[in-house]
């Protein structure tokens, strides 16, 4: 009687599970297509570098302020220091996409030059300062950097394995520069002083861009004094400037007129991004 | 023998009515869902079209809306550029007209910044700058309109435009350029449905998607999908190609459909999970297989039922047939069913009954066979006790004769004392003489006896002869002896010997019996067909307990016993076995101490009898004969 009764239940199932794979079958849908949108994670290189992939940059952030002003030091100098890195950091992560994770780490304090501004400021400040780059990194390099110097810190500027580090200066002066990294085979770059402001610490080199503080408090400079901020520290990648030697633009981008943008209203160009490893 | 069965006939209904159900059913559901999906799947692609045509019209109305504004054209022969006033009047109302223009500029010819206005910041912080090297000036220069590459600020997507300021003669007088923000696309695709999660989003020339309803998505590149490069190259895509059904942004299967923006080399692309899409043929789908399993379910059950009705009746049949087979012929099969199978059961009932009979007519003729095997045992043993008592008789006859002569011859010689002595002797002799002379009777006239001698025979002769042979006896016992006979007695048919040795019998026993100086009388009529034979004595009677057997074999009356009187008891059973031989009837009636009387009546006429024995002991006739002697005709049964 069991056997007769699986009999019967086999045979049902049988026939159910037929009808429903058959049923399955006539309403089968196509062979899925892979997706033709292969999102391809972003990354990015230095400009016009392939060789030199950058996945992770950490700013040590340094503000620092001229002997002879010292007591004139921006007292809300952290706050305006944080803003503009915060901004910058979410600036680059979007334009490119979080190719690249951008770290900061303020030093606590002012570091008070061991000269007068006029020291620092003694060249072209029209071309934004190269002078004062290339003495506050020196300096910065023996002081902060260097064991033994006076505002040494090991774990403010230690190296982390994967990470390329760069110096960010706020500086109680004037100008904004930065130091251009150039790709390998490239000419020099057009003020030698870019590439003397390199830190080198253990056979790493640290990059350095300058801003004025007063791109960042002044009122003048309200609207896009970040902006100028972030357009340094594009020059840490090697993207050179979109402006000609009279400051008129060839590009809209950051690098070009929309450096005097809100940073909110700005961007980087596809031709920029494209020297970075970019398609969009 | 229990037979074995391999598949039931249930199972087998159950299985063919679930087949014959499915069958039509699989192929109509078959055919409904093919078409049904491929009408769907034209119903999708072309909901997608209409809506991205709707969509892509929405987009274009808004460029076009922005660049109009840019285009403008001087009402009068105005000299070369806008004047100050003008040119601040124009850019203000630009921007007052159209919101998401963040920034304008009205340049002249040589790319200098003439005026600028912008919502962004305060233009009187930024310096002009000539723009000569910038792409959107040499195009509306050259007197085109300009769109530039979508931009991504945090902000949102905004594009550069630009477009000649022409005066009243058509000729390009200066270059009006600025940023549209895009924003407002995100709010047209956003408001963009199909289904309950169909959705557009919009491409750049690069693939990156700018516009979508999922804002989390604007940024992402597709450039390397061949599918949207065909989009924003000019090629649009149906959403029917088998190309079309693939991974979506969203990570689920869609149904895909683009409709390129080509004068800005965007695509707008519209995506409906399959699954949403084709929820309406899902639903369609599981309703179609659950009604198949249910509709399997019920033909099978109803296949099973019908199946049931049909074995419940054969399980009944098969169970009588077992019981039927097992010799329970009792066993009625009760199948109501009404058709064949309730005859099938009546039939087999019927069966059951003559097996039964048959098997009762067997076991009567075993019976018979052995009650015949025991009869003829019987009659076996009873032949060859005659036999033996025949033989024995005749072997006793002639030494008792040889006996008698030599004491005849003795006592002639004897001394009177001697003759005295001899006289007991010779009557002993006498009385086993008799005895022989009995058993030899009754080797004659034993059971069944059947008389085949049918000779015509005087019943008045016989008894006279008789009593004439008993003269001396009747005068030693003074006895009278009477015997009334009409003249025109007639004859019966049988033997003589028989018939006088039962006369003898009778006459003999009323002397015996009858004490001296009684009375026998002996009377023939004819009664009917048959002679009556009477014969009364004033004997000592037969006791009314012995009545019932003095027709036994060596059956003696109490009073005759007392007698001391030499007898065997095997007279009376004598006459009785002649008197039926012959077909007739013997009774008495009797009172002891008074008399008897006995009748014997003897057919005339025709006598027929049938099987038995004859006298001689022979073997009894193949058929019955028939012998009429009298007037009165009639056959004796």
């Amino acid at each position: 009687m069991l056997k007769k009764r699986a009999i019967l239940i086999t045979a049902l199932v049988t026939i159910v599970v037929a009808a429903v794979a058959v049923f399955l079958y006539a309403a089968r849908r196509p062979a899925a297509v892979p997706s033709p949108h292969a999102i391809v994670p972003p990354s990015i290189h230095y400009a016009r570098d392939p060789s030199h992939p950058v996945t992770a940059i950490h700013l040590a952030a340094v503000y620092f302020v001229p002997k002879d002003i010292a007591a004139s030091a921006d007292a809300s100098w952290r706050d305006t220091f944080n803003h503009a890195l915060a901004e910058l950091v979410r600036f680059y992560e979007f334009e490119l996409h979080g190719a690249v994770a951008i770290t900061y780490t303020v030093y606590p304090t002012p570091i008070i030059g061991e000269a007068n501004h006029h020291v620092y400021d003694g060249g072209d400040t029209n071309r934004g300062n190269p002078n004062a780059l290339a003495a506050v990194s020196a300096e910065l390099g023996r002081r902060l950097f260097t064991p033994g110097g006076d505002h040494y810190d090991a774990s403010f500027v230690r190296s982390v394995p994967g990470t390329d580090e760069a110096l960010a200066i706020l500086y109680e002066g004037v100008g904004s520069i930065a130091t251009l990294r150039l790709a390998a085979g490239e000419q020099q770059a057009p003020n030698p002083l870019y590439q003397h402001s390199l830190i080198e610490l253990d056979g790493v080199e640290w990059p350095v861009f300058l801003v004025s503080r007063f791109f960042l408090t002044t009122e003048g400079y309200r609207d896009y004094g970040e902006t100028v901020f972030a357009h340094e520290f594009a020059h840490l990648f090697g993207l050179d400037d979109r402006f000609d030697a009279d400051g008129n633009p060839t590009s809209d981008d950051i690098m070009g007129s929309g450096r005097f943008l809100p940073l909110v209203n700005t961007y980087l160009s596809l031709e920029d991004k494209r020297e970075l490893g970019l398609t969009y | 023998m229990a037979l074995r069965m391999h598949q039931s006939l249930g199972t087998r209904l159950t299985v063919v009515s679930a087949i014959l159900g499915l069958g039509p059913l699989v192929l109509m559901g078959m055919l409904a869902l093919q078409v049904v999906t491929a009408t769907h799947r034209q119903d999708v692609g072309t909901m997608e079209q209409q809506l991205l045509r709707q969509k892509v019209g929405e987009v274009n109305d808004f460029i076009e809306q922005a660049i109009g504004l840019f285009e403008i054209k001087i009402g009068y022969d105005y000299p070369s550029i806008i004047d100050k006033a003008g040119g601040e009047f124009l850019l203000t109302k630009l921007l007052e007209e159209n919101k998401f223009i963040t920034r304008a500029s009205l340049v002249d010819l040589t790319g200098e910044e003439v005026y600028r206005n912008s919502r962004l910041q305060d233009v009187t912080r930024v310096r002009p700058v000539n723009i000569r090297q910038l792409p959107q000036f040499e195009a509306a220069k050259s007197g085109t309109r300009y769109f530039g590459p979508v931009e991504y600020t945090l902000n949102g997507p905004t594009m550069t435009m630009a477009a000649p300021v022409v005066n009243r003669n058509g000729q390009v007088i200066m270059v009006l350029e600025g940023d549209v923000n895009l924003a407002p696309l995100a709010t047209t695709v956003e408001s963009a449905r199909l289904g309950n999660n169909g959705y557009v989003y919009l491409v750049d020339g690069a693939g990156t998607i700018f516009a979508s309803a999922d804002r989390g998505r604007i940024g992402t590149n597709l450039g390397t999908s061949a599918w949207v490069r065909e989009l924003v190259r000019g090629t649009p895509h149906t959403g029917l190609a088998a190309a079309d059904e693939h991974t979506g942004i969203s990570g689920t299967d869609v149904l895909a459909a683009g409709e390129p923006l080509q004068k800005l080399g965007w695509g707008m692309v519209a995506e409906w999970s399959r699954q949403d899409a084709f929820s309406v043929i899902a639903a369609i789908q599981q309703q179609v297989i659950l009604f198949s399993v249910g509709t399997i379910l019920v033909v099978a059950f109803l296949g099973w039922l019908v199946g049931r009705r049909i074995l419940i009746p054969l399980g009944l049949l098969s169970r009588g047939a077992q019981k039927i087979g097992g010799g329970d012929f009792d066993y009625k099969i009760q199948v109501r069913t009404g058709d064949e199978l309730q005859v099938l059961g009546e039939v087999m009932n019927r069966m059951g009954d003559d097996l039964k009979r048959l098997e009762e007519l067997k076991a009567a003729q075993v019976r018979a066979e052995a009650l015949a095997e025991s009869l003829r045992k019987e009659q076996e043993l009873s032949r060859i006790k005659d036999e033996f008592i025949s033989n024995t008789s005749h072997q006793l006859r002639t030494p008792l004769t040889i006996m008698n002569w030599n004491m005849e011859l003795i006592a002639d010689a004897a001394t009177k004392k001697q003759q005295v002595l001899l006289s007991d002797f010779q009557a002993g002799l006498a009385q086993l003489n008799a005895i022989v002379q009995d058993l030899i009777a009754v080797s004659e006239f034993g059971p069944g006896f059947a008389n085949t001698i049918l000779e015509p025979v005087d019943l008045a002769a016989v008894v006279a002869k008789v009593a004439a042979s008993r003269e001396k006896t009747f005068a030693e016992k003074q006895l009278v002896w009477k015997l009334d006979v009409p003249s025109d007695l007639p004859k019966v048919a049988g033997s003589v010997a028989g018939l006088a040795l039962a006369v003898e019998n009778l006459v003999d026993n009323a002397i015996t019996y009858t004490p001296v100086g009684g009375r026998i009388a002996a009377s023939i009529i004819r009664e009917g067909d048959q002679v009556h034979f009477t014969l009364t004595d004033t004997g000592i009677g037969i006791p009314a307990d012995d009545q019932k057997s003095i027709f036994l074999q060596f059956f003696r009356a109490k009073n005759a016993v007392s007698m001391k009187n030499v007898g065997t008891g095997l007279g009376l059973y004598l006459v009785r076995n002649i008197v039926h031989g012959h077909g007739g009837e013997v009774r008495f009636e009797s009172a002891e101490g008074k008399g008897t009387t006995f009748h014997v009546l003897l057919p005339i006429g025709r006598v027929r009898v049938a099987g038995g024995h004859n006298a001689s002991g022979s073997a009894p006739t193949a058929s019955p004969h028939e012998t009429y002697f009298g007037g009165v005709e009639k056959v004796a049964g």
